[in-house]
């Protein structure tokens, strides 16, 4: 252990210098310090927003997806899956490529609800990534040596 | 944490804390104060995981180290005409020059040296627990601690 009765110990017992005031300093803290809580609760509604929204993508991707997939078995073959008597070619376009457009829109629910489930994966693990390293602000270091 | 008791623990070690960044920042009393305001918002952050009640300060002052470390980095990539302005705040800082033969001695020592320094004779921390807070091994806390005493005694006999 090294001694302090040296020159130093003379020098550093006398340091108390004039700082600002502590009063101004801890009403600044406290001010960040309420900016701080504000943007706190305001990440956090965002997160439970975000996550009812991930979990509602969820369940709408399946079920409409169940319920399309259901819907399609029941007309086997490759023949349209509505038929309505209509003159418009568009409507008859719609009809005689109905199969196709309904893949297709089980195809875009079915990819909605993979999106939803990656968002709540990235979700979870950014929340167990920030837990694991908060503390000790900052782990900068330098050569100094 | 709360908000309420992390403010009442913090009003007792600022002005201890406020003292060590203004040595470490070498009179620059603006940019202690920076530097101590956000090590204690990076403290409040981090307060949730916090549950070592005994060390509080000692863990007050990491963050304060590693904010000063990440300070000096950002102050590096500075450009040149940044880095005149910070020159010229830091001759101005300390208006009432007390302790500028301390301060211009201080400025010699590298930063981790300095801190070692600092927390040995300011705060009275034995050297593992310097060691603890700047992250080094006890020898090397031990060898900045001697280089930094000899240049200070050869600079300020």
């Amino acid at each position: 252990m090294m001694k302090q009765d040296d020159i130093l110990a003379d020098f550093f017992s006398e340091y108390n210098p004039t700082l600002y005031d502590d009063a101004e300093f801890m009403k600044a803290l406290n001010t960040k310090l309420e900016a701080v809580e504000y943007i706190k609760q305001y990440n956090h509604a965002q997160i439970r927003r975000s996550r009812y929204m991930v979990v509602a993508a969820l369940v709408m991707g399946i079920v409409v997806g169940v319920v399309s997939t259901a819907y399609l078995s029941l007309f086997a073959g490759t023949g349209p899956v509505i038929n309505i008597s209509v003159d418009s070619s568009v409507l008859m376009f719609i009809i005689e490529h109905s199969r196709a457009i309904s893949l297709m829109i089980i195809a875009i629910f079915m990819v909605y609800a993979i999106i939803g489930l990656i968002n709540a994966y990235q979700e979870i693990s950014t929340y167990f990534y920030s837990r694991k390293n908060r503390v000790i602000g900052g782990r900068a270091k330098i050569d100094n040596n | 944490m709360t908000k309420e008791l992390f403010t009442q623990l913090v009003s007792v070690e600022q002005k201890s804390l406020r003292r060590f960044l203004l040595a470490l920042c070498v009179g620059n009393r603006e940019e202690a104060d920076d530097i101590a305001q956000e090590s204690l918002i990076k403290a409040y952050l981090s307060s949730s995981g916090y549950n070592d009640m005994g060390k509080f300060t000692a863990w007050l002052y990491k963050i304060a180290y590693n904010t000063f470390i990440d300070h000096m980095r950002s102050a590096r990539t500075m450009s040149p005409l940044d880095d005149a302005h910070t020159i010229m705040d830091r001759s101005s800082a300390d208006s009432t020059f007390e302790y500028q033969e301390l301060y211009q001695a201080l400025d010699g020592l590298p930063p981790k040296e300095r801190t070692a320094v600092l927390l040995f004779y300011i705060k009275g921390y034995s050297i593992n627990e310097i060691a603890e807070i700047v992250q080094c091994s006890t020898d090397a806390v031990k060898k900045q601690l001697s280089r930094g005493r000899e240049h200070l005694k050869k600079t300020l006999e």
